[in-house]
């Protein structure tokens, strides 16, 4: 009977993840192995589409070096306000919960609506950045609207939502022990000794795991295109899931598109590999 | 009874059994949807479009006095689909076989559905519909010989101004006749004289503040909408006839780029793109009111807005570089391919296509395709003798268009899409920044080694 239960209770999650995850994936494997153009009958052709995404396509490249650059940027950029901010909130302060309920607020903001916010504040003429730049008569930038200046835009409108990460964060920074700080104490260490000698390493593993998320969603980086700058301007903001999707549904090149998404699978792959790799080296858990 | 671990072990390898099948299902499943190929079968009498709110309204209300009276068999509905999901909601339908009766396709993608067998021919229908048969030559566009599919109207570009504008600068008043267009140099020497800053400085003038402008004389056309008539002027194209070669890398194109690239940067009566960002009301009528800009070359469609202000707007023919050109551009309107409702959307084409029926002819989002709605005074009069459309529209519009209209490149030339994107970014790359000559032919070259790449040849298009 348990048995039965069992199965019963998991069926839906398991039917989900079959239906909508694993069996698109497969098929998108098998869709990418094809010339699929929408309307007309697919030919397999192997391994050609990864072929010509190395070798041939123009856009490529481009859309590899973008959506890096911007993760490269905006992760660490992120998790050092994320990380900021929560020793902030980790403060007993008046006010802690009413702070901690606001530097989450911008998480809610749905994504169209924040594009929006951001559109205005990136606006070089009339737009909050160039207008408090202006007042302290520094100079100002183009923003998104400059091919040097889109990604670096872009990457600190992404700080923004740092509000997840800081939560993580600050989870972290209630389990470090008090006992360890006593001890800097004792030795007579100050802030800055409890913080390098105390704190950062006994967040690395929440540091570990807000990198790999971060990654793998800046990898996956898409509203910021579809809504803001459509790729532009040239194509220094052509992100990744936005050729997938450009190359899918404005140039109906289903085959194309499902090769372009396993590219991007790999890539997150690789990414997260390398970086648990890495992790090797510098995070610390407290059993060790 | 308690359960052993070789009951679990069970289980695992059962569960994997059950979940391999379900992926092996799905994919396949997945699979059959596209492996179907050409000629779908068409939703039962469904009439799929884009458009603005007035569009929506209007068309709308055509389809609606359409099926008022016929049987409910063969009425059509009428859905309304937003612009940035319309791409993906019909390559959705048409990868499940499900291409709607009618349906408003973006040029490229109506002429490939053509092409793989999903569209019917309009010219298989001409003895059984005659007005199909008196379509302007350059509205009908072949995906293979004898086979074709329609413009859903006719669209093109122009000048547009503000008169009290072009009257306060004592600006001439812009030709209406095709031969009596402004030269290039003309047009700029009428911008400066109409962009002046906040101190009333022009652009000409020592002291001028590019970054102050209260009035642009008018916007740089860096769509290929907009240069691609003036390309044409100049002799060139952004594609060769044979569909072979990127042309854009010519003197004759770079020399239209560049000069187009001047309005921002050298002679600042056009803003740039980032100025252009900042504006409140970003679209032609708006900025003409607001008296932003004096002269915009832009589509005729504007007077659907322009009808609806209250200032005194006026219109002329494009500058030009060699020969005087405008561009007839428009989406297609594609009947889809069985489905047992090809006769009714036939009938709803010429339906919408009817000046006095469809009132977005007078309102003036749309200009007719059949051709006597352009030689004929009663009928040209059943459309443009009204408050909108605003003197000098024959000269300017109707007879610019049947002299000097070129039929745009998205019909023709096969892969546009993709070859679009290209050389877009690259040409919006150059317009965003200030730049000479030679990176222009620098950023050429390396769109033509991209481009030429996916030229694919062409369609035979108008060539009958």
């Amino acid at each position: 009977m348990e048995r039965k239960y069992g199965w019963l209770m998991a069926g839906p999650a398991l039917a989900g993840f079959v239906i909508f995850l694993a069996g698109p994936m497969v098929a998108s494997f098998v869709i990418g192995m094809t010339d699929w153009v929408i309307g007309a009958p697919p030919q397999f052709v192997g391994l050609d589409n990864y072929v010509t995404m190395f070798t041939t396509d123009p856009l490529f490249w481009t859309t590899a070096r973008v959506t890096l650059y911007y993760a490269v940027l905006t992760v660490p950029l992120t998790m050092l306000v994320a990380f900021a901010v929560a020793l902030l909130l980790n403060q007993s302060v008046r006010g802690r919960n009413a702070f901690r309920t606001i530097f989450y607020l911008p998480v809610l903001v749905p994504g169209v609506a924040s594009a929006v916010l951001w559109l205005w504040i990136f606006n070089p003429d009339y737009g909050l950045l160039n207008s408090v730049l202006k007042a302290v008569h520094l100079p100002t930038s183009q923003w998104i609207y400059d091919p040097a200046t889109v990604i670096p835009s872009l990457a600190l409108m992404g700080a923004w939502g740092f509000g997840n990460m800081a939560v993580i964060f600050l989870a972290g920074l209630q389990g470090v022990p008090r006992h360890l700080y006593e001890a800097v104490e004792v030795d007579g260490g100050g802030g800055w000794s409890k913080l390098r000698y105390i704190t950062i390493p006994m967040m690395t593993p929440t540091i570990l795991y807000n990198a790999v998320m971060g990654l793998i969603a800046a990898l996956q980086s898409f509203n910021e295109a579809y809504l803001m700058t459509k790729g532009g301007p040239g194509n220094e903001s052509l992100f990744w899931v936005f050729y997938i999707y450009r190359t899918a549904f404005g140039e109906s090149r289903l085959g194309y598109a499902s090769a372009l998404s396993w590219g991007l699978f790999l890539v997150v792959a690789v990414v997260t590999f390398l970086v648990f790799r890495s992790s090797r080296r510098w995070v610390f858990y407290g059993g060790e | 009874m308690s359960k052993t671990l070789a009951d679990y072990q069970l289980d695992r390898r059962r569960f994997l059994y059950a979940g391999g099948l379900a992926v092996a299902t799905t994919t396949l499943l997945a699979s059959c949807s596209f492996a179907g190929g050409g000629g779908g079968t068409t939703t039962a009498g469904t009439f799929m479009g884009w458009g603005s709110d007035t569009e929506k309204k209007n068309v709308g209300a055509a389809a609606a006095a359409f099926n008022k009276g016929r049987p409910k068999g063969d009425q059509v509905t009428y859905q309304f689909v937003a612009n940035d999901g319309y791409d993906t909601k019909i390559n959705t339908l048409i990868a499940s076989n499900k291409i709607p009766a009618l349906s408003y396709q973006s040029e490229g993608t109506a002429m490939r559905l053509g092409a793989q067998g999903h569209l019917e021919s309009v010219l298989d229908h001409v003895d059984k519909y005659p007005a199909l048969g008196d379509f302007l030559p350059n509205v009908v566009h072949r995906w293979a010989p004898g086979k074709a599919v329609t413009q859903l109207a006719v669209e093109m570009f122009m000048m547009w101004y503000n008169v009290d504008a072009l009257k306060e600068a004592g600006v001439p008043t812009p030709p209406t006749k095709a031969a009596d267009a402004w030269t290039w140099d003309e047009f700029v020497q009428y911008a400066d004289k109409l962009t002046f800053d906040t101190s009333g400085r022009h652009p000409s003038e020592p002291g001028f503040d590019s970054s102050a402008v209260k009035q642009f004389g008018t916007i740089a056309p860096t769509g290929w909408p907009g240069f691609f008539p003036l390309l044409r002027s100049n002799g060139t194209d952004i594609v060769n006839d044979a569909g072979t070669q990127f042309e854009m890398n010519s003197d004759a194109a770079t020399e239209v780029l560049s000069k187009i690239h001047d309005l921002m940067y050298v002679h600042r009566v056009a803003p740039t793109p980032t100025q252009y960002q900042t504006f409140s009301s970003p679209f032609t009528a708006g900025l003409l009111s607001d008296r932003r800009v004096a002269m915009v070359l832009d589509g005729q469609w504007n007077l659907l807005d322009l009808g609806s202000m209250n200032f005194k707007y006026g219109i002329g023919v494009m500058p030009k570089f060699k020969e005087p050109k405008t561009i007839n551009l428009c989406n297609a309107l594609a009947v889809g391919k069985g489905g047992g409702h090809v006769d009714d959307a036939l009938e709803l084409l010429l339906y919408l296509g009817d000046p006095t029926k469809n009132e977005l002819f007078a309102k003036g989002l749309w200009m007719p395709l059949q051709g006597k709605y352009y030689k004929n005074q009663s009928d040209i009069d059943s459309w443009v003798d009204n408050p909108v459309h605003p003197a000098g529209f024959k000269e300017a519009a109707l007879d610019y268009l049947v002299e000097c209209g070129e039929p745009e490149p998205a019909y023709r030339v096969k892969n546009w899409d993709q070859i679009s994107n290209l050389f877009g970014a690259d040409l919006n790359e150059y317009f965003s920044t200030k730049a000479d000559v030679s990176k222009l032919k620098t950023i050429l070259a390396s769109t033509q080694t991209k481009v030429e790449p996916l030229l694919k040849g062409v369609y035979p298009d108008t060539k009958e």
